[in-house]
């Protein structure tokens, strides 16, 4: 199975935790254009872990007890697909904030 | 001819609280074969493999291929198993479904012509049975030593039956299969070796009369 194949099942696996962090991720960037600071990133952060835990709980509650089976089959295992989608959400928080702070200069 | 392989499961303990579904059970297959597991309602045939394929939380469990424990965490590379329920992803189409198990989805038109007009379809276009028949073929065909086939005969019409029995003996030279479903007459023109799990554990059958003294028929 190539890298392309691999990208399309993680993103197919964890679209919900994604996009749900996405819009998380987006709210917080919003606020921090707005009040650009370290002690913003930091209360973004502190906020975003609880976030993710309730989102990774609900997303694994809402999914079917045979649809990892789709997965399992290609070789691949789903805690380590939701391993790689919660970095890749948290790497996008903080690429995203960084940015900002970054750009605008922020403020302790 | 491929090369032979044994699968063995053993010791496989399941518990959902203070009950137990499964105490002992155990199943084997080889290359060549096909394995059928009966069992009523409720006694743990799909908690096994599902149990097996690190689907479900388990007490215990041991699989081996050839005597060495299989890493289940890819545990898709020597098994594929295709569960009661739908397999493919709602949104996914069939086509890319196909392709990612590495089958060939125009020999699987070109076998099943009505599959032409879902060339581009997502699965939730198709029917309960037209699904299980796609994904009973990809499984079948795609490339792994060993299938665990969990009712493969449900919501599939009577012309496709003949169809997947023949599709199973097709592959059954160079794989390993294991079988379960409640179409007895289905399951039984197909397989080699037969087994049936009661009261917690699996007991072989060598007769219609083991099949009638666990309860799964009549006498």
């Amino acid at each position: 199975m190539g890298l392309k194949d691999r990208i399309f099942l993680t993103w197919n696996y964890g679209k919900w935790l994604f996009l749900t962090g996405a819009v998380y991720n987006l709210v917080c960037t919003g606020l921090m254009l707005r009040d650009v600071s370290y002690a913003g990133f930091v209360d973004a952060f502190i906020v975003k872990v609880p976030v993710a835990a309730v989102t990774l709980l609900l997303f694994l509650s809402a999914k079917s007890r045979d649809a990892n089976f789709f997965y399992i089959d290609l070789g691949l295992s789903p805690r380590r697909l939701i391993i790689r989608s919660l970095v890749i959400d948290f790497l996008m928080f903080f690429i995203l904030l960084t940015t900002v702070l970054l750009v605008n200069g922020g403020e302790a | 001819m491929e090369e032979k392989h044994r699968l063995i499961v053993d010791s496989v303990m399941v518990r959902f609280g203070d009950k137990t579904v499964l105490r002992g059970g155990y199943i084997t297959s080889s290359t060549g074969m096909v394995t059928g597991l009966l069992g009523r309602n409720g006694t743990g045939k799909s908690c096994m493999f599902r149990a097996l394929m690190g689907g479900l939380r388990v007490e215990n469990v041991m699989v081996s291929i050839d005597g060495e424990p299989v890493d289940r965490r890819v545990i898709g590379r020597s098994i594929k198993y295709l569960p009661q329920s739908r397999l493919i992803p709602d949104g996914m189409r069939l086509r890319r479904a196909f392709d990612l198990y590495g089958v060939d989805f125009r020999a699987f038109v070109s076998r099943f012509p009505r599959y032409s007009r879902y060339w581009d379809s997502a699965v939730w276009e198709l029917s309960g049975g037209e699904t299980r028949l796609a994904e009973l073929y990809m499984v079948l065909m795609s490339e792994s030593p060993f299938y665990i086939l969990d009712e493969p005969f449900s919501q599939i019409d009577p012309k496709n039956i003949e169809a997947v029995q023949k599709l199973i003996r097709e592959r059954r030279p160079d794989h390993g299969i294991i079988v379960t479903d409640h179409n007895y007459a289905a399951i039984t023109s197909v397989t080699d070796d037969l087994f049936i799990i009661a009261d917690g554990y699996t007991f072989p059958v060598h007769s219609r009369d083991d099949i009638v003294r666990h309860g799964y028929l009549r006498p």
